[in-house]
């Protein structure tokens, strides 16, 4: 039963991305709370555990838009998988850190899945890509600051200790 | 000794009586000089009972403006959630009153498409419940599906234009790709009579507005020009509006001329949407 609360937060924010967040979005940047919540997670139970969890979200993601099922889930899986090296070296309590791994993840999961959707089937506008990008990065860095108490109690306080 | 002091009190209550009856016949017509006793009574007295006067009025006083404060308060409280009660209802109608508006405009729009199709198209319309989780991919949720009638490739469409298709369906739901989706091509051309060039339409991952390749390199086609659906590939009927150029870019890639196109409807804040069976064939 110890997966239950990761399959908890992955509702949790597959539900809130599809809903509540499309109303957050600064200058057509939202917050990615699927990502977020991937590389929390990865920083409280580690890299394998981060990794998972980020294959099955990016398996939703990739189920709900029906076409290139492992196109997201390559992306966020290998940013759950990093944040939770992370994780395993830096002690994640500190909001520095959250901030910094889960902002530079954004960066990295976004440009592993464009440029794979590049490579393998269509068009990207760069130019707006690095606008959006870089907003939310700064966002899900936030998020994470202020999420990861929520997410340690979901988690039923699996957090190494420093 | 007791006998003497049994006496005694004996004497002295007979004296008190005998005083009182005395007096009594004394006072009993218009007595002189009791008016001034009674005066002097009556003068020393006023002082303690205008005092006590005072207090009880006082505390009457301070007892009704408690049973007013309390009175005062209760009806605060009853005011307070009647407000409460009336800003909702306030809220609700307003809500109603502007998806009265939105249902209106989607009942307009399907009268003018019945004039506007060439074929009998059924349509259902439905509401948005969620929106695609993916930042590149859009993509909205409908509340409908095949067991209100909805089938896929059916076309979304909003009061000012096209929304996009029904890529997929369930029981209860459909999922509508929206125009913007990088997996999304549509066949459109320039509405201006002394234009009609025509192109696709498509998506750009990241991008808000369309890209639209036209087939001619030296198509007429400025900024302003409203975009329709010009009916080829047959998914989409010819004529519904699908946006506006917004800046042409004559050389953007190689011999094809290119325009970004702002939609005519915001994808952004979609609400309700009109399903609308797809041309035959399509």
């Amino acid at each position: 039963m110890s997966w239950l609360p990761t399959v908890a937060v992955l509702l949790l924010s597959v539900i809130c991305q599809a809903t509540v967040v499309p109303y957050l979005a600064v200058l057509h940047a939202p917050p990615d709370f699927v990502l977020t919540a991937v590389m929390l997670t990865g920083l409280i139970a580690g890299s394998a555990s981060g990794g998972a969890y980020g294959v099955a979200a990016g398996l939703c993601l990739d189920l709900w838009r029906g076409r290139q099922i492992g196109l997201m889930a390559i992306g966020i899986g290998l940013a759950g998988a990093l944040a939770g090296l992370v994780g395993e070296r830096v002690y994640p309590g500190r909001a520095g850190v959250r901030f910094l791994t889960v902002s530079l993840g954004t960066v990295l999961a976004q440009g592993i899945i464009l440029g794979l959707y590049r490579a393998t089937h269509g068009l990207v506008a760069w130019s707006a890509v690095e606008r959006t990008v870089g907003l939310q990065a700064l966002y899900n860095g936030v998020l994470a600051v202020i999420c990861y108490p929520l997410v340690i109690r979901l988690r039923r306080g699996v957090a190494p200790t420093p | 000794m007791r006998v003497i002091a049994a006496s005694r009190r004996f004497w002295a209550a007979i004296v008190v009586v005998l005083l009182l009856v005395g007096l009594q016949a004394v006072t009993g017509g218009s007595p002189r000089g009791v008016g001034a006793v009674r005066g002097l009574l009556l003068e020393a007295i006023a002082p303690f009972a205008t005092a006590v006067s005072g207090a009880e009025g006082a505390v009457r006083s301070v007892d009704a403006s408690v049973a007013e404060l309390v009175a005062l308060r209760s009806e605060n409280l009853k005011l307070q959630s009647q407000v409460t009660t009336l800003g909702q209802e306030s809220t609700a109608l307003q809500e109603l009153t502007q998806e009265n508006a939105r249902l209106r405009a989607l009942l307009d729009l399907k009268a003018s498409l019945t004039a506007l199709l060439p074929y009998p198209a059924g349509s259902v319309a439905a509401r948005v419940i969620a929106r695609s989780p993916s930042t590149w991919w859009s993509g909205v949720l409908l509340d409908k599906g095949s067991a209100d009638g909805v089938k896929a490739d059916m076309i979304a469409m909003a009061p000012s234009g096209l929304v996009g298709r029904v890529s997929s369906v369930t029981p209860h739901t459909a999922s509508v790709t929206l125009l913007t989706n990088p997996d999304s091509a549509v066949g459109g051309m320039v509405e201006r009579a002394s234009s009609r060039d025509a192109g696709v339409a498509f998506g750009v991952a990241g991008q808000t507005g369309l890209s639209m390749e036209f087939f001619d390199a030296q198509a007429d086609v400025q900024a302003g020009d409203t975009v329709v659906t010009s009916g080829l590939g047959g998914v989409f009927p010819k004529g519904l509006p699908v946006g506006q150029i917004v800046s042409v870019d004559p050389a953007r890639y190689g011999q094809v001329r290119t325009a970004l196109v702002a939609p005519a409807v915001d994808l952004a804040k979609l609400e309700e949407l009109l399903l609308v069976q797809s041309p035959p064939g399509g």
